[in-house]
């Protein structure tokens, strides 16, 4: 029996072929006759080019010459196809031996198949995404856009309203009596406060339509704000301390608001007779800036922590707390602009602190 | 002279500046074309040639951008001293950038017209 002394390399998991220099199949084991998809028998003594026509063309073939012909080994991942038509994927290594080139080979079909699976799943799922945020960015400019005319539109009626109201006053005065009057009083309060739910509205659907990051001094910024607020810290006889703060990239006027917005709440719902006291902190976390607005105010209870950044929504009545019901959901749309979150920690009657994140741009 | 489409709020303009005792005259228009015949038509008019335009923004076939980039070919004699743009809504960012692109507008004021404004554009402007 020729070249009996390969015959420990039968029955391993790793095809074992050698091809003499005529291209004959001088040894094959069990694992290459399954790879081939051919027996032993009919491989041993026939030629390469016999058992798989054209196969002088293949790039392996080159590497095979070189290795026969110079001595050049070689490791490469052959792609196979087999005459029913079926592909495999083979990790070939060859190198020279007397008898000619011994090919080593590793079936990674199926690992082959699995990589070409997960690129085309990943592929796929790529596109649903980016499908999804086309779609996702024209509904949301939709709303945006639905906001604005509905809050623009809606005011010219409204004006209507108020200024036949007006009309009604100035002129028809001797004609009404008290409670006409009063009633006329009414109307025009009430259409006021729409006129400024729809502003707020509007403002709301406006926030970050102009998109330019500016450098922010965000220490500046706050001593701007409390410039602002000026009188209502005076009033108040708030203290007000800023921590240490960076510099970052961020929407400067609607950061500005979000700060305004924080700290004249924090006074607002200060405590009775208790002088307000509000902490201004900023902390780094990872890839985020974190700042917190502390205050010593009335405090809110947790079932109320998601309802307040809501549209509209109010804890108080007008009478106690005056406010329009958009000031935080503006908040939370400003820090989620920012890629950040917005949340609050409160104990009643001890105060709330308002924590919330900025990625950095 | 008052170009807006809504009826009412010239009808309500046209209070607001004759109860002001600042005018001998107000023409409401209803839309740009109107105005500009009205505007081109100066010799036939005797005196009532305008000296101050509110102009409306939303209105519909020709706004108040389309009707100012009409007025902007008008010959010198047939222009106003002032125009005043007039906005539904307050301070929209889009609406003054639009504005500054034309050299004619005079100022931006939000609706309605009041009594303190017409002051305030006859202090700034005449």
């Amino acid at each position: 029996m020729p070249f009996s002394k390969y015959s420990i390399l039968d029955n391993i998991i790793e095809g074992v072929q050698i091809i003499s220099a005529d291209w004959r199949y001088v040894y094959v084991n069990e694992t290459v006759a399954q790879h081939g998809k051919a027996s032993k028998e009919k491989l041993i003594g026939r030629t390469m080019m016999e058992q798989y026509p054209g196969i002088e063309g293949t790039e392996m073939f080159k590497f095979l010459k070189d290795c026969m012909s110079k001595g050049v080994p070689h490791q490469m991942i052959n792609e196979f196809d087999f005459h029913d038509g079926s592909k495999g994927y083979f990790e070939l290594r060859m190198q020279r031996v007397d008898e000619g080139v011994l090919i080593l080979s590793f079936d990674v079909t199926k690992q082959k198949q699995l990589e070409q699976w997960l690129q085309n799943t990943n592929a796929l799922l790529d596109e649903k995404v980016n499908q999804r945020t086309i779609e996702l960015t024209i509904k949301n400019s939709e709303l945006e856009q639905f906001a604005y005319i509905a809050s623009h539109d809606l005011q010219e009626p409204l004006r209507t309203v108020s200024n036949y109201v007006q009309i009604l006053q100035e002129d028809c005065a001797e004609q009404l009596d008290a409670s006409a009057s009063k009633h006329l009083i009414t109307i025009h309060m009430a259409t006021k406060r729409m006129s400024n739910l729809l502003r707020s509205l509007l403002e709301f659907s406006r926030l970050g339509r102009n998109k330019t990051l500016q450098h922010v001094d965000f220490r500046k910024l706050i001593l701007d704000v409390n410039t602002d607020l000026e009188n209502l810290i005076k009033n108040s006889g708030a203290v007000i301390s800023v921590g240490n703060m960076p510099h970052l990239n961020v929407y400067e006027p609607e950061i500005r608001q979000l700060f305004q917005k924080l700290i004249s709440n924090a006074i607002k719902f200060r405590n009775k007779n208790v002088c307000p006291k509000i902490e201004i902190s900023s902390e780094q976390i990872n890839d985020k800036w974190q700042f917190c607005v502390k205050d010593n105010g009335i405090g809110i209870e947790p079932k109320h922590y998601k309802k307040v950044f809501q549209i509209f929504q109010r804890l108080h009545s007008g009478k106690e707390y005056e406010g329009d019901g958009i000031g935080l959901a503006n908040c939370k749309k400003i820090v989620e602009l920012h890629g950040g979150k917005i949340w609050i920690d409160s104990a009643i009657g001890l105060g709330s602190t308002f924590s919330f994140t900025i990625s950095k741009f | 002279m008052l170009i807006d489409d809504n009826k009412d709020d010239n009808f309500f303009h046209e209070r607001v500046i004759k109860k002001s005792g600042y005018a001998n005259m107000v023409v409401p228009k209803e839309n740009g074309m109107d105005a500009l015949e009205y505007l081109r038509n100066r010799h036939n008019n005797g005196n009532a040639h305008p000296d101050l335009i509110f102009l409306d923004i939303n209105m519909p076939g020709m706004n108040g951008w389309e009707f100012l980039e009409e007025y902007n070919n008008l010959d010198k004699e047939f222009q106003c001293p002032v125009i005043v743009v007039m906005l539904t809504t307050s301070d929209s960012p889009e609406d003054k950038a639009k504005a500054a692109l034309f050299n004619i507008v005079s100022g931006l004021k939000s609706k309605p017209l009041t009594i303190e404004m017409l002051d305030q554009i006859l202090e700034e402007y005449f």
